[in-house]
């Protein structure tokens, strides 16, 4: 995958309520290797944005913008010690939308929410094909994040680096 | 209803004064867009019956297709938030903004049964009074009548939805769109007190730029408004200083010389010798008292007028740096300091393009009004421009959707909550 995946977003439920301010959330979160400054981080050009926590400051929401799929692994991985659980929702725009779909096999011809299963996990889809958009969210927890779930589906739906040992296994092609 | 439905059906409608910013929270980061009006189909006429169009009216994407000749654009298209203000009895305009909200919310409507409206936060100005909040609540209310698409709603200032964006509970936010421009410092709520609007905006930056077409020899396209924005987003500068830029364009006419093929038409706009005047049209929405625009108010360029909508003051010559700070200075003291150390730039008056080999002459809205400020003896101030710009409004729209939480009911007094509409 060379292109920035940059339509992804993160809402991470909390095992308890925030004890930290917003901007010192992310530092509390992420790995080390990550350059935070209040409520951005960057690694190799990839970036995480804290969005918002709700009032009760047991949920919150990040957008991502991945240079790396390896990045989003990372990032899920560091975050999923602190949560119950994180929906994840990829969102995707004209041609993008439409290879996509194609690959979950879904009708991208009228407007419909879809779900199916990948990987072992629920997805719901919501295609809205007079404007080329198409949603993919589910949620994951610990048992998923350690059966690496979230990096097959990312590659799935995203396309695999063209080094990765796992996209010439499965085959996975663009 | 729980938080997690309410989090999956949040949709933001950004009001704006020229574009129609609309989508859920599932869009991401970038809403749909449409022109924020509507036309009004003529519904006697033997096309329309023989064509079989019933609809009164039209808004979106298709409008397009319906438009006829370039007289009854005038006559039947409709902009309704054209200053940010509709007038109470302004029945054509509520019209276009009822079908506009209808036409947003059908477009995303999940049909599965457990779709039971969306939570719906919508932005308007900061200078509209209460009637309008009033009147579009009915409206909001109007679109369950087949079935239902708004669960509970919001209305939020355009100013207030950008700060939220960008999480910064003390700035001034300066969005300035099509019609006009709000200046508004923020302190965890808008100061209504000191809200400074002025009566300039991308339209302004449109009347130049046709006055600039028709001295250029193509006074017929002039006339066609969408036209002329174009031309104005491509090939219009913000000069760093007018004068200089104006020196340095004449010394190198090849280096600033405009030239633009419209896409699908055979039309080629050709600034030719006129190209050094592409510098007026940024100049003019940050300061339109340089000298050099009398010729053009004296040609009949119709100036910003000073207007009074509603109870608001809409200032129509007040360059920007002073608008600003005018507005700051009606703050308290120690308040002023943080609010010049965070000035947000919003809205899609602000997009400005730098071509490289003009960075010396040519600037972003930033850097012109940090150094319009500096020209005044402020000092330590941060300008930014939003991310994005066109769409910080909509985006604040869904993060204040996402955070208020579905049990915080609408209050009139602090006007915010959820008015529960199904």
């Amino acid at each position: 995958m060379n292109r920035p995946i940059n339509r992804l977003r993160l809402i991470c439920k909390l095992r308890g309520r925030a004890r930290v301010r917003d901007e010192e959330l992310l530092s509390k979160l992420l790995s080390k290797n990550w350059k935070i400054e209040g409520r951005i981080a960057e690694l190799d050009g990839s970036t995480v944005k804290f969005l918002s926590m709700n009032p009760s400051r047991d949920e919150f929401m990040l957008t991502l913008n991945l240079k790396k799929p390896e990045h989003l692994d990372n990032i899920i991985k560091s975050i999923i010690r602190e949560c119950w659980y994180i929906d994840i929702y990829y969102n995707f725009r004209g041609d993008e939308a439409r290879r996509v779909a194609e690959i979950l096999r879904i009708r991208f011809e009228e407007k419909g929410v879809f779900e199916l299963k990948l990987f072992g996990i629920n997805l719901k889809v919501s295609a809205y094909p007079s404007f080329k958009t198409l949603t993919v969210s589910y949620r994951i927890g610990w048992a998923e994040v350690s059966k690496n779930i979230v990096l097959k589906v990312h590659e799935k739906l995203c396309g695999a680096p063209k080094s990765s040992i796992l996209s010439k296994i499965m085959g996975w092609r663009r | 209803m729980s938080e997690e439905y309410k989090r999956e059906h949040v949709f933001g409608i950004d009001y704006g004064t020229s574009d129609f910013k609309y989508g859920p929270i599932a869009l991401g980061e970038t809403p749909e867009v449409v022109e924020n009006r509507g036309y009004f189909v003529d519904k006697e006429s033997l096309m329309s019956k023989l064509m079989d169009i019933r609809r009164e009216i039209v808004v979106g994407k298709e409008l397009p297709l319906f438009l006829e000749s370039r007289k009854s654009l005038a006559e039947r298209m409709v902009y309704p938030m054209r200053n940010g203000v509709i007038g109470k009895d302004d029945w054509k305009a509520w019209r276009v903004v009822e079908e506009l909200t209808k036409y947003a919310l059908n477009s995303f409507a999940p049909r599965d049964e457990e779709f039971d409206g969306f939570y719906l936060v919508a932005s308007i100005s900061m200078v509209a009074p209460r009637y309008m909040y009033e009147k579009l609540f009915e409206i909001f209310k109007k679109m369950n009548d087949e079935k239902t698409l708004v669960k509970a709603a919001t209305i939020i200032p355009q100013p207030l939805a950008v700060a939220i964006a960008h999480k910064i509970p003390t700035c001034v936010v300066v969005e300035s769109g099509h019609g006009n421009s709000q200046i508004c410092p923020i302190s965890m709520y808008p100061i209504r007190d000191a809200v400074l609007a002025l009566n300039r905006g991308g339209s302004s930056a449109n009347i130049l730029m046709a006055e600039i077409l028709k001295d250029a020899g193509y006074g017929d396209l002039a006339k066609e408004e969408s036209l002329v924005r174009r031309v104005k987003e491509e090939i219009g500068l913000l000069p760093r200083d007018l004068d200089s830029a104006i020196d340095y364009a004449k010394a190198n006419p090849e280096k600033v010389h405009a030239r633009l093929k419209i896409p699908g038409t055979r039309i080629v706009i050709d600034l030719g010798e006129h190209s050094w005047t592409r510098f007026l049209v940024g100049e003019y929405v940050f300061n339109p008292n340089h000298e050099i625009f009398q010729s053009y108010f004296t040609r009949g360029m119709p100036k910003p007028s000073d207007i009074k909508i509603g109870d608001t003051f809409f200032y129509g010559m007040m360059d920007m740096a002073e608008a600003i700070i005018e507005s700051v200075e009606k703050c308290p003291i120690e308040l002023q300091p943080h609010l010049y150390s965070k000035i947000l730039l919003s809205g899609g008056n602000f997009s400005w393009k730098v071509p490289e080999d003009l960075k010396e002459v040519a600037v972003t809205s930033d850097l012109k009004l940090t150094s319009m400020l500096h020209e005044k003896g402020i000092e330590d101030i941060e300008v930014r421009i939003t991310e994005e710009p066109r769409f910080s409004v909509w985006r604040g729209c869904i993060v204040y959707g996402y955070a208020v939480p579905i049990d915080y009911e609408w209050n009139w007094n602090r006007m915010e909550g959820w008015l529960y509409l199904a």
